[in-house]
């Protein structure tokens, strides 16, 4: 069996915030004693209101930060240990959420190829290495275009060729389509889950965005620096009331379901996208055709609640 | 304000407050041209507030307090005005008082860009634009921060344009949508007739809300529901509505068998 591709134990993290010199610096907890296990292959998303302590977590993945206490291991590698900085940074790659501020080439192709250049990886391979990881993300027929000209969902895909360069087994993505259009973040979140599902790369994505969770394995939500929720999107979204309550959100469609069952309609729980939405209306739809009249739903009930609202 | 990235969207507002200058063309403010000789364009941009996009960049100053007092600093009021302005500002935008001594650059993504709203909302504009306001916000953040301006939209009847790529947003918070496409406006008219637009917008790389796209797909398919729903309400309204009539209907078919 494979080792995990990432295993969090009792991890703790203070930010030192020293107002003057001669004070004692304080303190201030963004990671709160967190738990987790990352298998390899997964794709795992993490919710959380701003400030919960998520891009300070992914930093620990990316040795950026290291924990105050407990341990971090990455692909068997302690982040503790500093001869396992490059190793680890190699292992797991990073995406941020301003695609602006990753690419320094003035060529796409240069910009790939730029990490791998870094650590000394031999030219040819470097460039089979870009092309290859361009393609992967389908911008290898820009390769010879200046990054700028790019639009951003097209710049992030490029970030994610950089990261894809260094042949990460993990790729950790802290909000990379928050400053995209909808087809850019559409674009950028069908490259994640190829990447994930041919390539076999763990992926870890932080969004704000309900509706690209639905794909992961597994979703963690934090909530002040510990993990408030975990499970499937199913399961973890099915708690409407739970994830409202700390201050996160569903897909819509599953808000709606949620609320159409509240009023009486047997609707299953978790329907997470619009065809889910579609197919299980569109079936309650024929049923309430054929049955008998009493049988679909509370009508009674749920007609006097339309008349009172529609006064 | 929607639109491909691209467009030209930032490019268009950052002229509403004369930040840049138009190649051809005129902009008038309450009838007046803003390229008029004497024109004050100072006196234009206390009145036209302007969140720009990443504003977070432009956070500077030594505290959160600091900072967003910096906007009325240079209106001239006095301290305490200053301050008062500041404080109701970082609360409309839900920045707690623990946080109002620390350095903007302690503050975690989200909570800089809401430090950023709150100094031009400190400014207590006339028009406000806000460029992807809620971008990298989280969903309460946002529900949040468009619930407060909406407000102040309503109640001190302030303009507000505001540039997004959350059609969900659009859908509940604007009277109407300006959509660009490679610098012209491609749509300008309520969300429900620009919504309706399906397959142009996914031509332009944008998208209808959830709802609407499902509602659309379900009037497609032979229910009952109009094809204009845009919001979560509607569509709970109309579907419930639709399983009941069908009730009803049978009902009397079984009343006139008997
Ligand atoms: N450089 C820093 N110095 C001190 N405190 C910090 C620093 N960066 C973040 N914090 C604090 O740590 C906590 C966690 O921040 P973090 O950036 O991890 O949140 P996040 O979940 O990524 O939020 P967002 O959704 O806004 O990106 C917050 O309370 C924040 O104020
Ligand atoms: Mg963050």
């Amino acid at each position: 069996m494979k080792n995990p591709m990432i295993q969090v134990k009792n991890l703790i993290y203070d930010y030192l915030i020293s107002k003057n010199e001669d004070e004692e610096p304080e303190r201030h907890r963004a990671i709160d004693d967190v738990t987790l296990t990352v298998e390899t292959g997964d794709f795992i998303a993490i919710l959380g209101h701003n400030g919960s302590g998520k891009s300070t977590f992914a930093k620990q993945i990316n040795v950026l930060l290291k924990p105050t206490s407990g341990t971090l291991i990455v692909g068997g590698m302690d982040t503790a240990d500093e001869k396992n900085l490059l190793p680890i940074r190699q292992t797991a790659g990073m995406v941020f959420q301003n695609p602006d501020n990753q690419i320094i080439a003035t060529i796409v192709e240069e910009d790939v190829g730029f990490g791998p250049e870094n650590i000394g990886v031999p030219t040819d391979e470097i460039w089979k290495r870009v092309e290859k990881s361009l393609s992967s993300v389908g911008m290898l027929h820009y390769r010879k275009h200046s990054p700028n000209r790019l639009s951003g969902g097209q710049k992030q895909r490029v970030a994610i060729a950089g990261v894809m360069a260094m042949k990460p087994d993990c790729i950790v993505l802290d909000e990379p389509t928050a400053m995209l259009d909808p087809a850019g973040r559409k674009d950028v979140i069908a490259t994640v889950r190829e990447l994930n599902e041919k390539e076999n790369v763990t992926v870890i994505l932080i969004t704000h965005y309900m509706d690209e969770v639905v794909f992961a394995d597994k979703v963690f939500v934090m909530d002040a620096g510990r993990i408030a929720l975990q499970g499937t999107p199913r399961e973890v979204f099915s708690q409407v009331e739970k994830l409202k309550e700390i201050g996160l959100d569903v897909p819509q469609v599953t808000e709606l379901a949620h609320e159409l069952k509240e009023e009486g309609l047997p609707l299953p729980d978790g329907i997470l996208t619009p065809e889910e939405f579609r197919e299980e209306i569109e079936k309650l739809w024929q049923s309430s055709a054929e049955m008998s009249p009493t049988s679909i739903l509370k009508e009674a009930d749920l007609k006097s609640r339309l008349s009172i609202r529609s006064i | 304000m929607i639109g491909h990235t691209g467009s030209g969207k930032s490019t268009l507002i950052q002229h509403l407050n004369g930040l840049l200058h138009a190649t051809a063309g005129d902009i008038l403010y309450d009838g007046e041209s803003i390229y008029a000789e004497g024109y004050s364009l100072r006196k234009l941009r206390s009145q036209v507030g302007l969140v720009f996009q990443y504003p977070e960049h432009q956070l500077f100053e030594a505290t959160v307090l600091d900072d967003v007092m910096f906007g009325p600093k240079n209106l001239g009021l006095s301290v305490e005005e200053q301050k008062e302005r500041a404080i109701t500002a970082l609360g409309q935008v839900g920045i707690e008082e623990s946080l109002f001594d620390a350095s903007p650059f302690e503050l975690s993504g989200g909570q800089k860009r809401r430090v950023a709203i709150a100094g031009v909302l400190a400014m207590q504009p006339k028009v406000l634009i806000l460029d992807e306001p809620t971008a990298g916000l989280d969903p309460q953040g946002k529900k949040e921060i468009l619930g407060e301006i909406a407000k102040l939209q309503k109640e001190q009847q302030i303009t507000v344009v505001f540039v997004t790529h959350c059609m969900e947003d659009v859908a509940e918070y604007a009277d109407l949508i300006l959509v660009m496409n490679h610098g012209k406006v491609a749509f300008y008219d309520t969300p429900a007739r620009v919504f309706a637009h399906k397959e142009e917008l996914k031509d332009l790389g944008l998208d209808v809300p959830q709802v609407t796209l499902v509602m659309q797909e379900l009037h497609e398919i032979g229910l009952p529901v109009s094809a204009d729903v845009i919001t979560l309400k509607q569509a709970k309204d109309q579907i419930l509505r639709v399983f009941a009539a069908n009730a009803s209907s049978r009902d009397e078919e079984v009343a006139c068998d008997a």
